[in-house]
């Protein structure tokens, strides 16, 4: 069943003793170059912003917190914004990137479809039907202890996910990947049905909603982030761990059965550990889109169709290039913010459609 | 392997595709399933590696197959479906190396001896040459032995073949089953294929059984197996069966003579220069 649309490369190197048997893996020099790439990213975003701070005070303070002990002589304002503002803007932003990165590659993994994105299951319209909820009904909460938004996000994500996979069979009792993606429209326009009601019965919220429901990260700190690295850290192991299984899967259920590998499980797993990063970073962030289709595109288009490259490459990647939109996203304007998704899709798709035309891979 | 079917019965939505099939096959052996299209074959073959449910039981070296330890299995059979999944960006290689996976712990990935047995599993099917290549790049016959590639790779001394030569002309579909009758003998392979090209059929396996709605109708050999009633009834075909004097048997289809319709000339066409 080859794909006729894929352009023929028949220049293949022969020779050598064992040609080609180290394709699949992953080089270090991809991977010390995609930490670069990160790096990078990260010392640029801190480094600019409203406050006029010198590359040298912003340095410092950054230099201050490694346990070297090094102090500092910025003054506490300046070490604040730096290390208050934007350093825990910065790590959210690579977190959430990072983990929208690596569920959409995962998911485009385990159902075999290019198009396939974090929320492919309902977790945006479950994530925006929770936070919806919690506005309209604690309109002044986000002066609470516990902003109860990012909780109610992450509660109604996993319920619409649940949803769709128990919802998901055929007529055969089987979860084929087209019966739950189906199903996944169908939980996720319901549940989108309700927000849209819920917000119409509420008007005085809706500037609220409709501003988490674009992404950002303007409330970013370090309570956050550490709200989100468990989730983020547990589930990116989980699906590292898959990456072999992810191309196993690429032959189809039926063969990945009759290669003991019982593809049914794993898509459960792999949809379970996405699902839970996915609603994790979107309880604090709100919907960001655009980032879990084209990073790991980019990624595949430049190394190939092997998970164990899209996958840690998708993280890199998709941390970088998120930490980038952010900062486009709070300087464009400055001090107003552009809504992070926005930028995310301005920026990311001309530069999709570049990698596309350059490309001779099929993705 | 030997191999034992002993009252396989398998139903999709409550009609029964398969009512009851006993077959053996010896270690080594080659057993050929005919049947016209719907009569079970694929069923049967899916049933013997454990990717569908059925009543009734499959033995491997006189073992109940235990199809819930698919890795244990899938180390014991290997299967090549009749159009496999060929993601067209996958390298020759990895394709290859695909089938170490029951080798492989669940998390894990290959190791050097993984990649030894593929690099053998190449060199042995020639396919050095393509290693590199993306699976979509293939010829039919290329995209073929790189299947058969991975079957290899399993080292499972059972291989099922669903038509493994459906897709291929009569050159490229006489080479690789002669790849696998050499692999058979260098590795004492059970091999176990269903084929629609029942003169192919009849001469690459040692015994034919042919099934029809489901049941076995005839066990044997392929003069046994291959007469023109039994043959004609089942495929609903009529058939011309030839012996070509050194043992083998050729199945023909016989094209019925009809009356000339009038106003179409292509009767004349037909017969050539020669007769006008």
């Amino acid at each position: 069943m080859a794909d006729q649309a894929t352009p023929r490369r028949l220049s293949g190197r022969a020779g050598g003793p064992t040609p080609g048997l180290a394709r699949a893996r992953l080089g270090p020099w991809l991977l010390v170059g995609a930490c670069l790439v990160l790096g990078g990213a990260a010392l640029v975003s801190v480094l600019i912003g409203p406050a006029d701070l010198s590359p040298g005070t912003v340095l410092s303070v950054l230099v201050s917190k490694l346990p070297l002990g090094y102090h500092s002589h910025v003054s506490a304002l300046d070490s604040g914004i730096v290390w208050q503002i934007r350093a825990p803007r910065v790590v959210l932003g690579a977190l959430v990137g990072a983990t929208l990165a690596m569920a959409g590659a995962s998911y485009q993994g385990v159902f075999q479809n290019p198009l396939a994105d974090p929320y492919l299951l309902g977790v945006a319209a479950g994530a925006g039907l929770g936070a919806t909820i919690a506005v309209a009904a604690a309109p002044g909460a986000t002066s609470w202890v516990v902003d109860p938004v990012p909780l109610a996000a992450f509660a109604g994500a996993l319920v619409a996910v649940a949803l769709t996979y128990v919802l998901g069979r055929s007529g055969q009792r089987q979860r084929t990947t087209t019966s739950l993606i189906l199903a996944g429209v169908a939980v996720g326009s319901f549940f989108t049905a309700i927000q849209t009601y819920t917000q119409q019965r509420n008007t005085p919220t809706l500037e609220q909603v409709y501003s988490w429901i674009l992404g950002g990260l303007s409330t970013a700190d370090w309570q956050e982030v550490g709200l989100v690295v468990p989730y983020v850290v547990v589930c990116g192991g989980i699906l590292l761990a898959c990456r072999r299984l992810l191309d196993v899967m690429a032959v189809g259920d039926e063969e990945a059965d009759s290669l003991g590998v019982k593809a049914g499980r794993v898509r459960l797993l792999v949809v379970a550990a996405s699902t839970l990063a996915t609603a994790a970073v979107v309880a604090v962030s709100g919907l960001v889109g655009f980032v879990g289709i084209i990073v790991p595109h980019t990624v595949r288009l430049v190394v190939g169709p092997s998970y164990r490259r899209i996958l840690p490459l998708s993280i890199l990647g998709g941390a970088a290039f998120l930490i980038l939109a952010d900062l486009v996203a709070r300087t464009v304007l400055s001090p107003a913010e552009v809504p992070l998704g926005v930028v995310t899709a301005f920026v990311g798709a001309p530069f999709f459609l570049v990698v596309l035309r350059q490309s001779r891979r099929a993705p | 392997m030997r191999l034992e079917i002993r009252g396989v019965r398998v139903a999709y939505d409550g009609h029964d595709v398969l009512t009851g099939v006993s077959l053996a096959v010896p270690t080594g052996g080659w057993l050929g399933l005919i049947g016209p299209n719907g009569s079970g074959k694929t069923t049967l073959l899916r049933a013997v590696c454990g990717l569908i449910r059925f009543d009734g039981e499959v033995r491997l070296d006189g073992e109940p197959a235990d199809t819930s330890r698919r890795r244990q299995l899938a180390r014991r059979v290997a299967y090549v479906p009749q159009r496999p999944v060929l993601p067209a960006a996958m390298t020759v290689t990895d394709y290859v190396l695909l089938g170490r996976t029951p080798y492989i712990t669940l998390f894990g990935t290959e190791s050097r001896h993984d990649r030894a047995v593929a690099a053998g599993v190449l060199a042995r099917l020639e396919l050095d040459e393509l290693a590199t290549r993306v699976l979509g790049s293939l010829s039919g016959g290329e995209a073929q032995r790189a299947v058969l590639g991975r079957a290899l790779a399993q080292e499972a001394p059972l291989l099922l073949l669903d038509e493994p030569t459906a897709a291929l002309d009569v050159g490229h579909g006489q080479h690789v089953l002669e790849l696998v009758d050499e692999l058979r003998a260098e590795r004492g392979l059970t091999v176990v294929a269903a084929m629609h090209d029942l003169t192919l059929a009849g001469e690459f396996s040692d015994r034919l059984a042919l099934l029809a709605a489901g049941r076995v109708i005839a066990e044997g050999t392929a003069r046994e197996v291959l007469r023109e009633r039994v043959l004609a009834r089942h495929y609903g075909a009529e058939l011309r069966i030839i012996e070509d004097g050194s043992g083998g048997i050729v199945v023909l289809p016989r094209h019925r003579p009809r009356p000339a319709i009038e106003g179409i000339d292509a009767d004349a066409w037909r017969r050539g220069p020669a007769d006008r």
